[in-house]
């Protein structure tokens, strides 16, 4: 007994010898973290800090809104590249900080507590919002320091659903907590979008969620998959007892958010007499196809329409009124897809508004409605079940079951043309809204030939051996909203990259003529080069006629690479090249490999004084796990071997 | 050698002295509502930057001597040729809340058919963008409505801004888009010493005049910046409109005199300095600059240099409490660049040589500016030393605080202008580029090709001295052990297509001095799976830096290269299994006034050896000589390309 008063007697003393001057200014919560902070790691860290503790506490109140309480610990392991650690909360008009503070404690040093005045910057690249992060900042951190940070926000939100991403912002977490607490008689409902699937424990009204060891993914360049989808996150709704008086929308399912946005939609894509006389416009010398015609209204809104996002309280969800958004012909997503509907029912197209998170590959959970599954809002165009559809926009057709069969519609992004959709749609889960009916569809152009890379080279070796040739590129899909963004972007870059890439190919070319035609009335970006080129350097002088065939297959380098290489979305390319000259009679070749998800093929012959040669790869899925490499290496090297199957040609 | 680039300055102060204009009062005001003929005939051509936009009239008043606030008028009339311009029509005018007040808007768009859509003041929305206690900054914004291509947008606004003055304005006149008219009248507050600066362009009317209290400056038909590749800093080429206020009294040439002065310091060594030289025990009856040389060892050696720590050494003295304490870098053992420079500038003249400290810019981003009173332009030192009994006394210039060897300079200040600091005041002097001889790499590469259905693969090592790879030492020598592989990699080329199997560099202890790196990777490219009669190796690759591609046609700025250099490179490629050389390419030689190529291919070991030299031998090459420059680029470029051509054996 006595020998364990003294040991208790020791324990304080060394406590208060060593404890009490580093930690006396921190909270309870933070002392006991300081107290147990592991030691640092010898040599220099990989990472520059972790975090120790990461604590998130949602409580919903019973009038509706919700009070989210957060703490956070980390450690710095090496000297930091700034002298300031930061953190913050986001917060908007709807919400209210209660609490911001911060606590630094420098390697064997006393503790600190952030002084100094609340400090907020607006967040957010839209030209308007409410985004405010509320920021602490603890200066003069150093190698060892530890940090703390607590926060308090009461929020009166748009929904009562929220996504919580377990994220240490560039740093790993040691462990990371997230709760809810709900008044009697609430449900709340979850689903993992990524991470581990880790059940909750439930205490009463309580549910926990506990996850450890979170590393961000090894870092890789290139051909990755979304910033957005590399975290563990969670999906919660909570969900008030029948008859409770809340004012904060909540879905029970799917189609009730759908139908909550139709409400808040009403009357918003009505047509006034201004509106029927743009689309009367629009469709000028367009043709009777409705197709067409939804066509040429989609061109005047995405290209009349610049993109302004006013996001500000239910400005976020609601679409402004079409009429006001062709009068000020400036609007977000889902204020122009309000003006396209409405220009559509002028000619009587009917169209429905299709949610759709545009950034993140995964946003939406079967049990789980939650409007901040959504960030996009895009359009779905009925079609006429009477009316064949032109081939050219077959790939952006989706069946919607009972509403019918839509042609999807993205006016947001200007470099897409009606007909195709872009790659960071493809293959997402999104909502038709249609009140009651609303449904997930599969978004389209998921098929190879949705994305599309043609060029046709016609050339001619004259009898003085200098080459003349005429290289076509057609591009389809998302490659043709990327090169017409370059286009519009910049004319004069874009003809020197071309040029540049054209001169690398074949040393001393001259590029007689550049012509583009940024956007067929079928969707595609056309680039016509004439070129003369001395025969390529080489003894004896060759030709390869399908040189540089497999360049457009993007690649990255696999060595190091320690996450899966995501495609933006599947591809077809093909590259065909007629030679007219003096060839030797050559065997007709052909080669053909194909792997699961991957095919590639190649055939050339001559014909008395005729080269031919024709390539072609077609890449059906996205996504090699780090496993698959191998078999992402054999698709590569197809495509390689298939654009050199063919024996260089010597000209005669 | 002549300086890189120069200009002609207007420049002036406004202490109420000289000769005056009558009058330079202007009216910031609306435009037209109506869109003239001129402007409707506007068409964008890329070639004169006017693909986008056009920017019909840009002024300012900014009256800093308003009653102790400031009132700032702004004006924009801009015809919009393109989707991609419409954003130009997003207004955005940042102030202090509760302290600024905007007093006056306007904002229209002017459409092809006569339509004018008005967006009044009380439609501007408020964002506030920063908020510190009770004060920030709110952001009026306003989204002019109805902008379509073909458009003329006018906009303008006045704010008072309270007891508010800037201190240093830049406006660059050459910027994406083409200027019709530009006027900037600015009347600087009373309490201060202002200046002004006015760096004309080529082939536009710009003009500077004042009466006693401001200055208005003028400009017309201002073309849009040409940017190209390898083009000089745009700061440096640019017409611009310099408005500042600075320290002090007098001219020019006060400014610099007493700024120089300052820096020179005494000519006296200190003590501890003069003990120290004398402990290095040189010879005194060596010649000066062997002596110099020496002491410049020995201070590399004794003086650790704090602005060139490595992670590790960062690392360790983070938690260390027992880092070295004194004033004096001698004592302490260590010290910052700066300091270096300082002792060595020290040390020189304790050995009786003239010693000079000399400030400079570094010309990737700007050039020293004479006429703009700011010592903020200068981001280097260097030291200038020389026998000043010498027949012909010349300065060598040395650079201790960046670990170059003696006579050598960070290439980034040479081929230009900088500040000698003497106790006489300023003396401008040029820091010549080094020769290429001085910067050298040396690459010998091992490619093997190999079995049919194998990879092919290679290893290199390339050592570089002197400037080449400057940055890349440094990063190196500073970044953690993960960054610094990846580094690695990347310079070993890690790229698609290409795995690397090794990327080594010896840890050197200092960032400076040779650099090594070893190179292994494994090609994606395989050998043909079947017997061939002919196989063509392309032997260019990730060892050879490419050579920039120089577009035909006009070319608007000189041509700049970082630094003279020579690169040599082996390349041995073995046969592809059953298979032996065809041809021998024929030995190119490429003379120019640029720089000499060479590239011989001889048969050795039964593969082929590529021999490769390229010496760049000038810093700058104006455009007059461009399309020279360009064919012998073209010239190596196809060389290049020239393939290794092997043959199927009988």
């Amino acid at each position: 007994m006595t020998m364990n008063r003294q040991a208790v007697a020791f324990g304080l003393a060394t406590v208060l010898f060593v404890v009490t001057p580093s930690f006396a200014r921190l909270p309870d919560w933070a002392r006991q973290i300081a107290e147990r902070a592991p030691s640092l790691p010898e040599g220099v860290s990989p990472d520059e800090r972790h975090v120790l503790i990461q604590e998130t506490n949602v409580t919903a109140e019973a009038d509706g809104r919700l009070r989210t309480h957060r703490r956070v610990a980390e450690q710095f392991l090496r000297v930091p590249s700034a002298p300031d650690a930061t953190d913050a909360v986001i917060v908007d008009d709807s919400s209210k900080v209660i609490t911001a503070r911060g606590w630094h404690v420098p390697y064997e040093g006393r503790s600190e507590r952030s002084i100094g005045l609340a400090v907020e910057f607006s967040v957010g690249n839209d030209f308007l919002n409410d985004s405010r992060a509320r920021v602490v900042s603890l200066d003069g951190v150093g190698k060892g320091s530890l940090v703390f940070y607590e926060f308090e926000v009461l929020d009166s939100p748009f929904s009562l659903d929220l996504l919580h991403v377990f994220s240490g912002s560039g740093a790993p977490i040691a462990r990371a907590g997230f709760e809810t607490r709900v008044p009697p008689g609430w449900t709340v409902r979850h689903a993992w979008l990524r991470g581990a699937d880790v059940p909750p424990t439930v205490e009463g009204n309580v549910m926990r969620w506990e996850l450890s060891g979170i590393r961000l993914p090894p870092r890789a360049t290139g051909l990755t998959e979304p910033a957005g989808d590399t975290h563990p996150t969670l999906v919660v709704s909570f969900t008030p007892p029948d008859g409770a008086a809340i004012k904060t929308p909540h879905h029970r399912n799917w189609q009730a958010l759908g139908a909550w946005f139709d409400e808040i939609s009403a009357g918003r894509s009505d047509a006034t007499a201004a509106i029927e006389a743009a689309a009367w416009t629009a469709v000028e010398g367009a043709g009777s196809g409705r197709v067409q015609r939804l066509a040429a209204m989609a061109r005047f809104v995405r290209d009349g329409v610049r993109y302004v996002a006013k996001e500000i309280g239910i400005g976020r969800f609601q679409p402004r009124p079409a009429d006001q958004v062709l009068g000020q012909r400036h609007g977000d997503c889902k204020d122009k897809a309000a003006l396209l509907r409405a220009m559509l029912a002028t000619q009587g197209i009917p169209a429905f508004p299709i949610l759709v998170n545009a950034s993140r590959e995964k946003s939406i959970a079967d049990a789980v409605p939650a409007i901040s599954a959504f960030n996009h809002v895009i359009l779905g165009v009925a079609l006429d079940p009477d009316e064949a559809i032109p081939d050219w926009a077959g790939t952006a057709v989706v069946d919607a079951g009972e509403i019918g069969r839509l042609l999807v519609v993205d006016v947001t992004d200007d470099r897409t043309a009606p007909g195709w959709l872009p790659g960071y749609l493809v293959g997402k889960s999104a909502l038709v809204v249609s009140g009651g009916r609303s449904r997930f569809v599969r978004l389209p152009g998921e098929a190879p030939d949705a994305h599309r890379i043609e060029r046709d080279v016609e050339g001619v070796v004259e009898p003085d051996g200098r080459l003349h040739f005429t290289r076509t590129t057609r591009i389809w899909g998302e490659p043709a909203s990327d090169a017409r963004g370059a286009w519009r972007r910049s004319t004069k870059n874009w003809r020197a990259r071309s040029e540049h890439a054209l001169r690398d190919e074949w040393p001393g070319a001259t590029v007689q003529a550049l012509d583009v035609t940024p956007e067929t009335s079928e969707g595609a970006f056309v680039e016509v080069v004439r070129i003369a080129a001395p025969l390529p350097p080489g003894n004896p002088p060759m030709i390869v006629p399908l040189a540089g065939a497999a360049e457009d297959l993007d690649r990255v380098s696999l060595g190091r690479r320690e996450v899966a290489v995501v495609y933006p979305h599947p591809i077809k390319l093909s590259f065909t090249s007629r030679w007219k000259g003096s060839f030797p009679i050559l065997e007709p070749q052909s080669r053909s490999d194909e792997g699961e998800g991957w095919k590639v093929a190649a055939e050339i012959n001559t014909e008395g004084d005729l080269l031919r040669a024709s390539w072609e790869a077609r890449l059906s899925r996205r996504r090699f796990e780090v496993a698959e490499f191998e078999e992402l290496k054999r698709l590569w090297t197809a495509a390689d071997r298939a654009g050199r199957l063919m024996a260089p040609l010597e000209a005669r | 050698m002549p300086h890189l680039f120069g200009s002609v300055v207007l420049a002036g102060t406004l202490l109420g002295s000289g000769a005056f204009a009558a009058s330079i009062d202007i009216e910031i005001k609306p435009g037209p509502t109506t869109m003239s003929a001129a402007e409707r005939a506007l068409e964008p051509d890329p070639a004169a930057g006017t693909e986008h936009a056009e920017i019909l009239v840009m002024e300012f008043e900014r009256d800093e001597d308003y009653r102790l606030n400031a009132l700032y008028h702004v004006h924009y009339r801009i015809k919009i040729h393109s989707a991609e311009a419409r954003d130009w029509a997003d207004v955005e005018i940042p102030h202090r809340t509760n302290y600024d007040q905007l007093q006056r808007w306007w904002g229209r768009t002017i459409l092809l058919d006569g339509t004018v859509l008005e967006l009044t003041e009380d439609q501007l929305e408020r964002q506030r963008s920063a908020r510190v206690g009770s004060t920030g900054e709110t952001v009026a914004k306003a989204a002019l409505p109805g902008v379509v291509p073909g458009c003329v947008i006018d906009y303008g606004f006045t704010l008072k801004l309270d007891r508010a003055y800037m201190p240093y304005q830049e406006i660059r006149l050459q910027r994406e888009a083409p200027i019709h008219s530009f006027r900037y009248r600015w009347k600087p507050t009373r309490e201060l010493g202002a200046a002004y600066r006015v760096t004309p362009g080529v082939g536009f009317e710009l003009d500077a005049r004042r009466d006693k209290d401001s200055v208005l400056v003028t400009a017309k038909d201002v073309p849009a910046l040409v940017y190209e590749p390898m083009m000089p800093p745009p700061d440096s080429i640019s017409a611009s409109v310099v408005f500042y206020y600075y320290d002090g009294s007098g001219g020019l040439k006060d400014y610099w005199t007493l700024k120089a002065k300052r820096r020179a310091g005494s000519e006296r060594p200190p003590e501890v300095v003069r003990r120290a030289v004398t402990e290095i025990g040189l010879d005194p009856a060596s010649p000066l600059d062997d002596r110099l040389r020496s002491a410049y060892a020995w201070l590399l050696r004794r003086i650790k240099n704090t602005n060139r720590l490595t992670m590790a050494e960062v690392e360790s003295r983070a938690l260390d409490e027992d880092t070295p304490d004194g004033t004096n870098a001698l004592a302490r053992g260590e010290g910052s660049a700066g300091e270096i420079d300082r002792l060595f500038a020290d040390v020189a003249r304790a050995l009786g040589a003239e010693a000079h400290l000399v400030l400079a810019t570094n010309r990737t981003r700007r050039l020293w500016d004479q006429s703009l009173l700011s010592m903020n332009q200068f981001s280097e030192m260097v030291v200038a030393v020389r026998d000043r009994d010498a027949a012909k006394p010349e300065y060598t210039f040395v650079d201790p605080g960046s670990g170059l060897p003696y006579g050598e300079l960070p290439w980034w200040v040479t081929g230009a202008s900088a500040m000698m600091a003497t106790k006489d005041g300023a003396k401008e002097i040029f820091l010549p580029p080094g020769p290429a001889s001085q910067n050298v790499r040396e690459t010998r590469v091992a490619v093997r090709l190999g079995e049919l259905g194998e990879p092919i693969t290679a290893s290199w090592t390339v050592r570089a001295k002197g400037q080449i790879g400057t940055d890349d030492r440094t990063r190196l020598h500073r970044s953690a052990p993960d960054e610094r592989q990846r580094l690695l990699d990347t310079l070993c080329g890690a790229q698609s297509g290409i795995e690397v199997l090794r990327a080594e560099s010896p840890e050197s202890e200092t960032s400076q001095g040779e650099m090594r790196v070893d190179c292994e990777i494994e090609f994606e490219q395989r050998m043909p799976e079947d017997k061939l009669g002919r196989f063509r190796w392309d032997a260019r690759g990730v060892w050879i830096d490419s050579i920039p591609d120089l577009r035909p046609g006009k070319r608007h700025h000189p041509v700049v290269f970082d630094y003279p250099y020579v690169d040599l490179m082996t390349l041995d490629c073995t046969a592809p299994s059953g298979m032996h050389p065809g041809a021998v390419p024929e030995p190119i030689q490429l003379d120019s006034p640029f720089g000499r190529y060479q590239r011989r291919v001889s048969i050795v070991d039964g593969g082929f050896r590529v021999e490769r030299k390229l010496a760049i031998i000038v810093l700058a090459v104006p455009p007059s000589d461009y399309d020279a420059l360009r064919g012998f680029h073209d010239a190596i470029a196809r060389a290049d390309a020239e393939p290794l051509d092997f043959l199927g054996d009988e």
